[in-house]
């Protein structure tokens, strides 16, 4: 399984498509640093000028961690989507190109190649989200100094310096396993066609209505609620209140991982039935 | 008849023993909706065949090649690879079969060299680098090992193709339409490689194409489906040395010769056509006394075409 997976990674890093994310977010977390540098103030003064009247604020409210915060706020829509493009081609892919008659007409099963393509998949994941957080804060540190963040949830958190590391290491976990569900989606998809843009496209169809459903509270659709992984995916936030409720961002995280494994059994059981046409 | 040993050059077999069935079709059944792509198809191959699967296109060929290897499941039927069934014993059976499926679609971003490395990897190849520059020197593309795939020709991706069928050295080789979109000069390569791989290297060899002349040039034995079903099976030579031949006359003087030829062979019917061409299914030792009469009588031959039963097949359905 070793070689399959260390195969699977030397053919995606070959691929120009597989850079997409990394320069898109490199891209987008160096836009907003700079942003933020020039005018992050301003932008900073008008959020919390309704609470200057109850609250005194000594120094400055922009550091490493509240800007690394609001990228994260402002990203978490992107990733979906370039998670989607790299999970959604690596069976479509194969299929599409013609690779498939060579791949399966080896001496090894179908169960292991589909195990290994979605092991790379998830970790190419798991990469684009370290790399989101190894390049916001390592940026965070170079433009401003650590310092306590404010976090405007349903409360208002004030977080000591001290006592915000672990969180973002937290939260970042959660995020690599929410972005697992949505690989895992994009991947079972992938396994139903033989293009990369019906995958990616059906992957971010679902999303959008999960999360519509998600938000809505209509009496029906509360129901479905607990069982939609779009109602989880921004858990990563709950790493930022105080105290941490811990109860909710275990249920989550079993949600998430029973999509995850969920996912992983049906693109199986379609790869292994399927028939190679194309 | 089992065999052990072909002649080519007697079209004898000899050395008759019990060989190994390298592969037993029996049956096989696969319906897409409500098309029937392969109906009751059932075959055998033994060690040392060079095996033509011939057919039209959209025959079947293709499908039931793609059963054979696990690529598609059959609604009903058997595929016995070595005695084994592929899907019970995948990776023993599949140790021993090389296969190129229809396009030789390669990694198009990858080098000749990259590409066959990756599938010598996937086929557990270890100490592989030697292997591939060997392979790349028996498809004659040893100068292009580092030149991207999507900078090759059809002929090339084609000898790629075989030569990824080499990596793990297997017994039996199959070769879905090899000589698909080749010139010429390609198809000659192709042709020799195959032979090659038979005589020199001792492979077992199933080659589908749509052609009857490249299959009866290269295999000893073959099958013919057509709209799924098999029209006919066995050893090419026999199937080729039909009894009865038709003819086709193109001479000096066609109604003199079409006189001639109803007094003189009273036995036969002779049609003449608008093209002025005479045609008559014949015994094939009766042809060379058409000739010889109609030379005698000082009538000249232009043209004198023969064509067996299963050519005539052919001309029909391809």
């Amino acid at each position: 399984m070793g070689t399959l997976i260390k195969l699977e990674f030397s053919k995606l890093f070959k691929r120009e498509i597989t850079y997409i994310g990394f320069i898109a977010i490199f891209l987008i977390v160096v836009i907003i640093q700079i942003g933020m540098f020039i005018e992050g103030q301003k932008l900073l003064d008008f959020l919390v000028k309704s609470m200057a009247d109850v609250f005194v604020f000594e120094g400055s409210l922009i550091n490493t961690y509240s800007v690394t915060y609001i990228i994260l706020n402002s990203l978490w829509l992107h990733i979906p989507i370039l998670v989607a493009i790299v999970a959604g081609d690596m069976v479509s892919g194969e299929a599409g190109r013609g690779t498939f008659r060579l791949l399966l007409t080896r001496p090894l099963s179908r169960t292991q190649l589909l195990t290994a393509k979605y092991i790379t998949a998830q970790a190419y994941t798991s990469m684009l989200v370290v790399f989101l957080m190894v390049l916001s804060l390592g940026l965070g540190h170079f433009f401003w100094e650590p310092g306590d963040m404010m976090v405007l949830m349903n409360t208002i958190n004030i977080l000591d310096v001290s006592d915000i590391w672990w969180r973002f290491i937290g939260a970042f976990a959660y995020g690599v396993m929410s972005m697992w569900v949505v690989a895992g989606l994009a991947f079972m998809f992938s396994t139903m066609a033989s293009n990369s843009l019906g995958p990616v496209v059906s992957s971010m169809s679902v999303l959008i209505l999960f999360t519509i459903l998600s938000n809505f509270s209509i009496g029906i659709f509360e129901v479905l609620k607990p069982f939609l992984f779009t109602t989880y995916l921004s858990g990563w936030q709950l790493f930022f209140d105080d105290p941490v409720d811990w109860n909710i961002i275990w249920k989550a995280s079993a949600i998430l991982i029973l999509h995850i494994s969920v996912f992983y059994a049906v693109a199986l059981r379609i790869f292994t039935k399927k028939d190679i046409t194309t | 008849m089992e065999y052990a040993d072909y002649d080519s050059k007697k079209g004898k077999y000899f050395n008759p023993v019990i060989v190994e069935k390298v592969l037993e079709v029996n049956h096989l059944v696969k319906h897409f909706g409500a098309v029937k792509a392969v109906r009751d198809v059932s075959f055998t191959v033994y060690r040392g065949d060079i095996y033509g699967f011939l057919g039209p296109n959209g025959s079947g060929k293709s499908t039931t090649i793609r059963m054979v290897l696990n690529l598609i499941r059959p609604d009903s039927g058997e595929v016995l690879l070595f005695g084994q069934q592929l899907s019970h014993n995948r990776r023993e059976v599949l140790s021993k079969v090389g296969a190129l499926i229809e396009r030789p679609d390669f990694y198009q971003y990858l080098s000749a060299y990259q590409n066959l490395d990756i599938l010598a990897q996937y086929s557990g190849i270890k100490h592989k680098r030697d292997k591939i520059m060997e392979l790349l020197k028996v498809v004659d593309l040893q100068d292009r090992a580092n030149d991207k795939v999507k900078t090759f020709s059809q002929g090339m991706k084609q000898r790629l193709g075989i030569a990824q069928t080499l990596l793990h050295d297997p017994d039996l080789i199959i070769l879905d339409e090899p000589v698909n979109g080749l010139d010429p000069q390609g198809i000659k390569d192709i042709r020799e490689m195959i032979v090659r791989l038979n005589s020199e290297m001792g492979k077992t060899l199933i080659v589908s194409s749509h052609i009857l002349r490249e299959m009866e040039l290269i295999s000893n034995r073959m099958i013919v489906i057509s709209k799924g079903k098999v029209v006919v099976e066995g050893e090419v030579r026999k199937l080729l040395e039909s009894d009865t031949q038709q003819l086709t006359l193109i001479t000096t003087d066609t109604s003199k010769a079409l006189k001639l030829l109803l007094e003189k062979f009273p036995d036969y019917t002779f049609d003449r056509n608008l093209l002025d061409e005479l045609h008559a299914e014949l015994p094939t030792d009766v042809i060379p006394s058409i000739n010889e009469a109609l030379v005698n009588a000082g009538i000249g031959v232009k043209q004198l075409i023969t064509r067996n039963n299963l050519e005539d097949f052919f001309l029909q359905n391809t």
